[in-house]
């Protein structure tokens, strides 16, 4: 079993870690501490115990208990004190993943970006009382990654074996911004430049809503269970560190098996209810194609999900979203014209980028409409 | 062919005329390209759902048109008189700003059923081609001719593009020497062949120039030189 502490100063937070908690060999065992002690004291008492994931609550300073000059501070300040001794001694790097409520993640969290290279993870108490289960598989898929590369730190060809890639695959990941990996110092920094610039950004790798898009199929479809399983079993899956926790899709391995599969090179040029047909066919399945929320027609050119609803959507249909990571094998992410025009996507942390201001305007004054 | 193909991404994005969403659907014809190493065949293929989609441009009626194109290509370099190409589709579709099609055009390599090919020019423009959906009503009433009309290949049509619809930042990508340099690479592969053709075919006896280009003639006289 792994283990875990959680340190949060509000003794009724408890709970959280019972939630989490799972007593079977590959669970996660998980201690609740109070954070009663000064920051260097309790930062070497964490590492003393070898601990194998760290959850923090982001305020840790109020209720300090005794000496409570000393005892007053957030999760930020431990988060650097670990951070810095894994610079020195990788041995010893451990997850670390923020674990607080909604309120304080968004007011107090989210705008201290300096913050933000601390964790690995972020997770809300109310997303642990909804559904600790999937928490749990994440957190167990950062152990595993830690873990997978300490064995590999020594080396100086880092990526490929961590991304879990053979032979001429090593050229769909020849990119300055990850071949960065071989060169960073510490697990920590690996985990977290391998979720930012691949595990959530698509382009290379596929989420379920991207894969359905891709292939035009309507992500409430029949079936779609089934699919998924097909596709397992094709080896298109990325089997990576942290595939575990975040499921993704290899799109040049998609792309290149079921263009071969379904015997026709032009399958994702396709409009959705043809590739889907030609999709049943060959996999003997009954797909249902995606409907575009522009149009309400089947007939349309999906390739990406909207970063606004993530419902299959169209290039042209469009307009592109703020992105500040734009590498060039990433997809840059775009937001539909219906969520534009109903204003949908505000409030879900994406942003018109400004070179679609007028497109944006043109959607919400209703001079662009969907066709009658 | 796959750096190449990431250079040209990167060129049109940094002269302005090339939205940066091209990049990623570039890099993904161009990765697959670098995976099939350094032979003398080789594919690439840009989907119209993934195209490369050029910046907005004023039009008086239709507000702003939007340029994408597309290409599916496989080459097979060898020692007969054929540009060659075992297949070649390029498309060039302009829609205006809520995605209709305002006009689409092609440049293709005849069509092959079974050992007939389709009547017309091996390589040929073509306007129209299929919408989407099999929905005939947006397709053009006539889309002959075919006019004979040397390959292309994705570089070349983007040049097409660039000097027709963003005339200023044309001559600027010119004034770069690697842009010239990708342009004049494309131009061998796709023009050395077809020129030869054309200029053998000036005094040419009892036929055509055209009808030394059309399909079913210039395949033939391939087979009998083999």
């Amino acid at each position: 079993m792994y283990r875990a502490i959680f340190i949060d100063d509000d003794k009724s937070a408890k709970v959280y870690a019972g939630l989490l908690d799972k007593s079977d060999p590959d669970g996660l065992g998980i201690e609740f501490m109070q954070p009663n002690l000064a920051l260097a004291d309790l930062a070497a008492k964490i590492l003393a115990s070898k601990t194998q994931l760290l959850l923090l609550d982001y305020r840790l300073d109020q209720n300090p208990g005794d000496n409570s000059d000393q005892n007053r501070y957030k999760a930020g300040p431990l988060a650097q004190q670990l951070r810095d001794h894994a610079i020195d001694t990788p041995e010893d790097d451990l997850p670390i993943v923020l674990l607080s409520n909604e309120e304080n993640i968004r007011k107090l969290f989210v705008p201290d970006e300096t913050a933000h290279d601390l964790f690995d993870d972020k997770n809300t108490k109310q997303r642990v009382q909804a559904d600790a289960g999937a928490v749990r598989i994440e957190l167990l898929a950062l152990i595993g990654a830690y873990a997978r590369i300490k064995e590999v730190i020594s080396s100086n060809n880092r990526l490929v074996p961590l991304l879990g890639l053979k032979g001429d695959e090593t050229a769909v990941v020849a990119h300055q911004v990850l071949e960065t990996v071989n060169s960073l110092a510490a697990p920590h920094l690996i985990v977290g430049h391998i979720l930012r610039h691949l595990i959530r950004r698509s382009g290379l790798l596929l989420d379920d809503d991207g894969l359905m898009a891709r292939l035009g199929v309507a992500p409430d479809s029949p079936d779609r269970g089934e699919l998924i399983e097909l596709l397992g079993k094709r080896r298109i899956g990325y089997g990576g560190i942290l595939a575990t926790g975040w499921r993704r899709w290899w799109a040049h391995r998609l792309l290149a098996d079921l263009r071969g599969f379904v015997g026709s090179s032009e399958l994702f040029g396709m409009v959705a209810d043809k590739r889907v047909k030609a999709l049943n066919e060959a996999f003997k399945l009954k797909l249902k194609p995606a409907i575009s929320r522009w149009t309400k027609k089947t007939d349309a050119l999906v390739t990406f999900a909207c970063a606004s609803c993530r419902q299959p959507t169209e290039m042209a249909i469009s307009v592109a979203a703020y992105d500040p990571y734009p590498h060039p094998f990433a997809e840059r992410k775009r937001i539909c014209y219906t969520c534009v025009s109903t204003g949908e996507y505000e409030g879900r942390n994406v942003r018109v980028d400004e070179r679609d201001e007028f497109a944006r305007e043109q959607l919400v004054s209703g001079k662009l409409k969907p066709p009658a | 062919m796959g750096k190449a193909l990431q250079h040209m991404a990167n060129l049109l994005v940094e002269v302005g005329i090339v939205e940066p969403e091209s990049s990623a659907n570039v890099n993904e014809a161009a990765t697959a390209l670098i995976r099939q190493g350094n032979k003398t065949a080789w594919t690439y293929q840009l989907d119209l759902a993934r195209p490369i989609i050029f910046a907005p441009v004023k039009h008086p009626r239709h507000g702003s048109i939007h340029p994408r194109i597309a290409a599916h290509i496989s080459v097979k370099e060898g020692e007969d008189a054929h540009p060659p190409f075992e297949l070649l589709k390029l498309a060039l579709e302009i829609t205006d700003k809520s995605g209709e099609r305002i006009q689409r055009w092609h440049v293709d390599r005849a069509n092959k059923a079974g050992q007939q090919y389709q009547e017309g020019p091996l390589y040929h423009l073509q306007i129209g081609g299929h919408s989407r959906g099999g929905d005939r009503s947006l397709e053009v009433d006539l889309e002959e001719p075919r006019w004979c009309h040397p390959p292309l290949d994705i570089v070349l049509l983007a040049e097409v593009v660039a000097a027709n619809f963003y005339p200023k930042e044309w001559r600027v990508l010119h004034a770069k020497g690697t842009w010239c340099s990708l342009v004049q690479e494309s131009q061998k592969l796709c023009f050395t062949d077809y020129v030869k053709r054309m200029s053998d075919l000036m005094n040419v006896g009892q036929s055509t120039a055209l009808a030394e280009m059309w399909a079913e003639t210039w395949a033939a006289s391939t087979q009998n030189k083999e």
